[in-house]
Protein backbone atom coordinates (compact mmCIF):
# COMPACT_ATOMS: atom_id res chain seq x y z
CA UNK A 1 0.00 0.00 0.00
CA UNK A 2 1.49 3.12 -0.90
CA UNK A 3 1.05 4.95 2.47
CA UNK A 4 2.07 8.80 3.11
CA UNK A 5 5.60 7.33 4.91
CA UNK A 6 6.03 5.65 1.34
CA UNK A 7 5.61 8.86 -0.88
CA UNK A 8 7.86 10.96 1.63
CA UNK A 9 10.17 8.71 1.08
CA UNK A 10 10.21 8.83 -2.49
CA UNK A 11 9.57 12.12 -2.37
CA UNK A 12 13.44 12.14 -0.89
CA UNK A 13 14.88 10.29 -3.41
CA UNK A 14 13.53 12.15 -6.27
CA UNK A 15 14.80 15.14 -4.46
CA UNK A 16 18.39 13.97 -3.61
CA UNK A 17 18.78 12.26 -7.03
CA UNK A 18 17.63 16.00 -8.26
CA UNK A 19 20.42 17.72 -6.13
CA UNK A 20 23.06 14.82 -7.16
CA UNK A 21 22.75 16.60 -10.64
CA UNK A 22 22.65 20.10 -10.34
CA UNK A 23 25.56 22.21 -11.35
CA UNK A 24 28.14 19.41 -12.44
CA UNK A 25 30.78 21.49 -13.64
CA UNK A 26 31.07 23.09 -10.13
CA UNK A 27 31.70 19.66 -8.29
CA UNK A 28 34.90 20.47 -7.14
CA UNK A 29 36.65 21.99 -3.38
CA UNK A 30 37.58 24.93 -5.30
CA UNK A 31 34.03 25.77 -6.55
CA UNK A 32 32.53 24.84 -3.35
CA UNK A 33 34.76 26.63 -1.26
CA UNK A 34 34.13 29.89 -3.38
CA UNK A 35 30.44 29.11 -2.77
CA UNK A 36 30.83 28.87 1.15
CA UNK A 37 33.03 31.89 0.84
CA UNK A 38 30.35 33.94 -0.60
CA UNK A 39 27.75 32.97 1.57
CA UNK A 40 29.40 33.37 4.15
CA UNK A 41 30.40 36.87 3.25
CA UNK A 42 26.56 37.79 2.21
CA UNK A 43 25.69 36.09 6.14
CA UNK A 44 27.74 38.44 7.80
CA UNK A 45 26.55 41.27 5.85
CA UNK A 46 23.01 40.64 6.96
CA UNK A 47 24.28 39.97 10.16
CA UNK A 48 25.95 43.30 10.44
CA UNK A 49 22.80 45.02 8.50
CA UNK A 50 20.29 43.60 10.58
CA UNK A 51 20.20 46.00 13.74
CA UNK A 52 20.06 48.91 11.04
CA UNK A 53 17.66 47.28 8.94
CA UNK A 54 14.75 47.51 11.03
CA UNK A 55 13.35 50.50 10.09
CA UNK A 56 11.22 50.20 7.08
CA UNK A 57 13.66 52.51 5.01
CA UNK A 58 16.00 52.80 3.73
CA UNK A 59 18.40 49.42 4.70
CA UNK A 60 15.23 46.97 4.83
CA UNK A 61 15.32 46.80 1.35
CA UNK A 62 18.76 46.21 0.91
CA UNK A 63 18.96 43.53 3.81
CA UNK A 64 15.75 41.80 1.77
CA UNK A 65 18.30 41.70 -1.36
CA UNK A 66 20.99 40.77 0.50
CA UNK A 67 18.67 37.67 2.27
CA UNK A 68 17.49 36.93 -1.62
CA UNK A 69 21.09 36.28 -2.71
CA UNK A 70 22.35 34.67 0.65
CA UNK A 71 19.28 32.05 -0.18
CA UNK A 72 20.15 31.90 -3.78
CA UNK A 73 23.63 30.82 -2.08
CA UNK A 74 22.65 28.59 0.19
CA UNK A 75 20.79 26.52 -2.29
CA UNK A 76 24.00 26.58 -4.09
CA UNK A 77 25.80 25.13 -0.97
CA UNK A 78 23.55 22.02 -0.45
CA UNK A 79 23.53 21.08 -4.53
CA UNK A 80 27.59 21.00 -3.95
CA UNK A 81 27.41 18.98 -0.85
CA UNK A 82 24.54 16.73 -1.86
CA UNK A 83 22.65 18.47 0.62
CA UNK A 84 24.12 15.89 3.34
CA UNK A 85 23.27 17.99 5.99
CA UNK A 86 19.42 18.42 5.27
CA UNK A 87 18.68 14.89 3.43
CA UNK A 88 16.96 11.74 5.47
CA UNK A 89 19.49 9.62 7.55
CA UNK A 90 18.00 6.52 5.62
CA UNK A 91 19.39 8.00 2.14
CA UNK A 92 22.96 8.40 3.80
CA UNK A 93 25.67 6.05 4.11
CA UNK A 94 27.92 5.89 7.44
CA UNK A 95 30.29 7.96 6.30
CA UNK A 96 27.83 10.88 5.37
CA UNK A 97 26.05 10.70 8.59
CA UNK A 98 29.34 10.89 10.68
CA UNK A 99 30.36 13.86 8.49
CA UNK A 100 26.60 15.00 9.27
CA UNK A 101 27.29 14.38 12.82
CA UNK A 102 30.44 16.51 13.20
CA UNK A 103 29.28 19.45 11.38
CA UNK A 104 25.56 19.68 12.91
CA UNK A 105 27.25 19.71 15.95
CA UNK A 106 28.82 22.82 15.25
CA UNK A 107 25.70 23.90 13.93
CA UNK A 108 23.84 23.53 17.12
CA UNK A 109 27.12 25.32 19.03
CA UNK A 110 26.41 28.54 16.60
CA UNK A 111 22.29 28.15 16.94
CA UNK A 112 22.67 28.55 20.41
CA UNK A 113 25.60 31.52 20.39
CA UNK A 114 22.83 33.24 17.93
CA UNK A 115 20.11 33.30 20.44
CA UNK A 116 22.62 34.88 22.99
CA UNK A 117 23.59 37.34 20.10
CA UNK A 118 19.51 37.72 18.89
CA UNK A 119 18.97 38.77 22.73
CA UNK A 120 21.96 41.16 23.37
CA UNK A 121 21.09 43.24 19.98
CA UNK A 122 17.47 42.77 20.86
CA UNK A 123 18.15 44.02 24.45
CA UNK A 124 20.14 46.99 23.20
CA UNK A 125 18.52 48.15 20.09
CA UNK A 126 15.25 50.22 21.30
CA UNK A 127 12.42 48.65 19.57
CA UNK A 128 10.20 51.62 18.35
CA UNK A 129 12.75 53.05 15.87
CA UNK A 130 12.76 49.47 14.63
CA UNK A 131 9.46 48.46 12.59
CA UNK A 132 10.84 44.82 11.59
CA UNK A 133 13.66 45.05 14.15
CA UNK A 134 13.43 41.38 15.76
CA UNK A 135 12.78 39.97 12.40
CA UNK A 136 15.15 41.35 10.44
CA UNK A 137 17.82 40.21 13.38
CA UNK A 138 16.04 36.74 14.22
CA UNK A 139 15.45 35.91 10.28
CA UNK A 140 19.70 37.17 9.47
CA UNK A 141 21.32 34.41 12.66
CA UNK A 142 18.59 31.58 11.57
CA UNK A 143 20.07 31.89 7.96
CA UNK A 144 23.87 31.72 9.61
CA UNK A 145 22.85 29.20 12.01
CA UNK A 146 20.45 26.67 9.83
CA UNK A 147 23.56 26.79 7.05
CA UNK A 148 26.55 26.51 8.79
CA UNK A 149 26.33 22.59 9.07
CA UNK A 150 26.25 22.90 4.86
CA UNK A 151 28.63 25.37 4.80
CA UNK A 152 31.31 23.38 6.46
CA UNK A 153 30.50 20.70 4.31
CA UNK A 154 30.95 22.18 1.35
CA UNK A 155 34.81 23.96 2.88
CA UNK A 156 35.77 19.76 3.92
CA UNK A 157 34.57 17.69 0.95
CA UNK A 158 37.59 16.84 -0.79
CA UNK A 159 37.99 16.57 -4.81
CA UNK A 160 37.22 13.09 -5.95
CA UNK A 161 40.20 11.33 -7.00
CA UNK A 162 39.97 10.10 -10.67
CA UNK A 163 39.28 6.07 -10.56
CA UNK A 164 41.95 4.49 -13.27
CA UNK A 165 39.72 1.65 -13.67
CA UNK A 166 36.48 3.78 -14.49
CA UNK A 167 38.80 5.47 -16.91
CA UNK A 168 39.73 2.16 -18.85
CA UNK A 169 36.96 1.39 -19.11
CA UNK A 170 35.72 4.56 -20.50
CA UNK A 171 38.06 4.15 -22.68
CA UNK A 172 37.13 0.52 -23.33
CA UNK B 1 37.18 6.26 27.74
CA UNK B 2 38.26 5.25 24.15
CA UNK B 3 38.19 8.24 21.42
CA UNK B 4 36.20 8.24 18.30
CA UNK B 5 38.87 8.95 16.30
CA UNK B 6 42.83 7.59 16.80
CA UNK B 7 43.58 7.15 12.63
CA UNK B 8 47.10 8.65 13.32
CA UNK B 9 48.47 6.29 16.28
CA UNK B 10 46.33 3.58 14.98
CA UNK B 11 45.60 3.97 11.34
CA UNK B 12 43.95 0.68 9.69
CA UNK B 13 45.37 -0.20 6.38
CA UNK B 14 43.11 -1.57 3.89
CA UNK B 15 43.96 -3.09 0.14
CA UNK B 16 40.97 -2.24 -1.76
CA UNK B 17 42.43 -0.75 -4.74
CA UNK B 18 45.04 -3.53 -5.44
CA UNK B 19 41.90 -5.86 -4.65
CA UNK B 20 39.27 -3.73 -7.22
CA UNK B 21 42.21 -3.50 -9.86
CA UNK B 22 42.63 -7.33 -9.77
CA UNK B 23 38.51 -7.75 -10.47
CA UNK B 24 38.40 -4.59 -12.88
CA UNK B 25 36.17 -3.24 -10.21
CA UNK B 26 35.61 0.69 -10.31
CA UNK B 27 34.80 2.29 -7.27
CA UNK B 28 31.16 2.81 -8.18
CA UNK B 29 30.60 -0.96 -8.52
CA UNK B 30 32.21 -1.66 -5.65
CA UNK B 31 29.91 1.16 -3.86
CA UNK B 32 26.96 -0.09 -5.04
CA UNK B 33 27.74 -3.68 -3.94
CA UNK B 34 28.20 -2.61 -0.27
CA UNK B 35 25.35 -0.35 -0.74
CA UNK B 36 27.41 3.40 0.53
CA UNK B 37 28.64 6.13 -1.89
CA UNK B 38 30.95 5.96 -4.76
CA UNK B 39 32.97 9.16 -2.57
CA UNK B 40 33.15 6.89 0.34
CA UNK B 41 35.08 4.40 -0.94
CA UNK B 42 37.67 6.94 -2.27
CA UNK B 43 37.87 7.84 1.44
CA UNK B 44 38.13 4.26 2.73
CA UNK B 45 40.91 4.45 0.29
CA UNK B 46 42.63 7.63 1.21
CA UNK B 47 42.30 6.50 4.83
CA UNK B 48 40.20 9.93 5.51
CA UNK B 49 37.46 6.93 6.56
CA UNK B 50 37.53 3.73 8.72
CA UNK B 51 34.83 1.74 7.96
CA UNK B 52 32.20 0.42 10.66
CA UNK B 53 32.48 -3.71 11.34
CA UNK B 54 29.13 -4.12 8.93
CA UNK B 55 30.79 -2.23 6.23
CA UNK B 56 34.28 -4.38 6.62
CA UNK B 57 32.12 -7.67 6.74
CA UNK B 58 30.47 -6.40 3.85
CA UNK B 59 33.18 -5.32 1.83
CA UNK B 60 34.80 -9.01 2.39
CA UNK B 61 32.48 -10.94 0.85
CA UNK B 62 32.38 -8.93 -2.14
CA UNK B 63 36.29 -10.09 -2.11
CA UNK B 64 35.59 -13.22 -0.83
CA UNK B 65 38.31 -13.00 1.72
CA UNK B 66 38.61 -12.75 5.68
CA UNK B 67 38.98 -9.56 6.98
CA UNK B 68 42.17 -9.72 7.89
CA UNK B 69 43.16 -10.12 4.43
CA UNK B 70 41.60 -6.38 3.25
CA UNK B 71 41.94 -4.43 6.68
CA UNK B 72 44.82 -4.42 8.58
CA UNK B 73 46.37 -2.21 11.72
CA UNK B 74 50.04 -2.70 9.93
CA UNK B 75 51.02 -1.58 6.59
CA UNK B 76 50.77 -4.39 4.25
CA UNK B 77 53.51 -5.61 1.98
CA UNK B 78 52.94 -5.31 -1.81
CA UNK B 79 51.05 -8.88 -2.66
CA UNK B 80 54.18 -9.77 -4.79
CA UNK B 81 56.68 -9.35 -2.24
CA UNK B 82 54.41 -12.04 -0.24
CA UNK B 83 54.17 -14.06 -2.79
CA UNK B 84 57.83 -14.32 -3.22
CA UNK B 85 59.11 -13.45 -0.26
CA UNK B 86 61.47 -10.84 -1.23
CA UNK B 87 60.31 -7.99 1.16
CA UNK B 88 61.58 -10.11 4.23
CA UNK B 89 65.16 -10.52 2.98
Amino acid sequence: MNTIKDRYHTYQERSAWAYSTWLPGWRNRRSRRMAVSAWLACTLGLIALSPFAGAAAPLFPVWLGLFAITTVLQMVNKALTNNIGERSARLLDERELALRGRCGYVGFLVAVWSMVIAGMVLTLTPLKNLQYGPFVVLMSLVMLASSTPTALLGWQLPDDEPDPIAEGDSRG
Amino acid sequence: MSPVRRGKELPIHNRLPVLRAERGLTRAQLAELVEVNPQTIGALERGDHYPSLDLAFRICEVFSLPVEAVFSRTPFQPLSAQLYGKGER
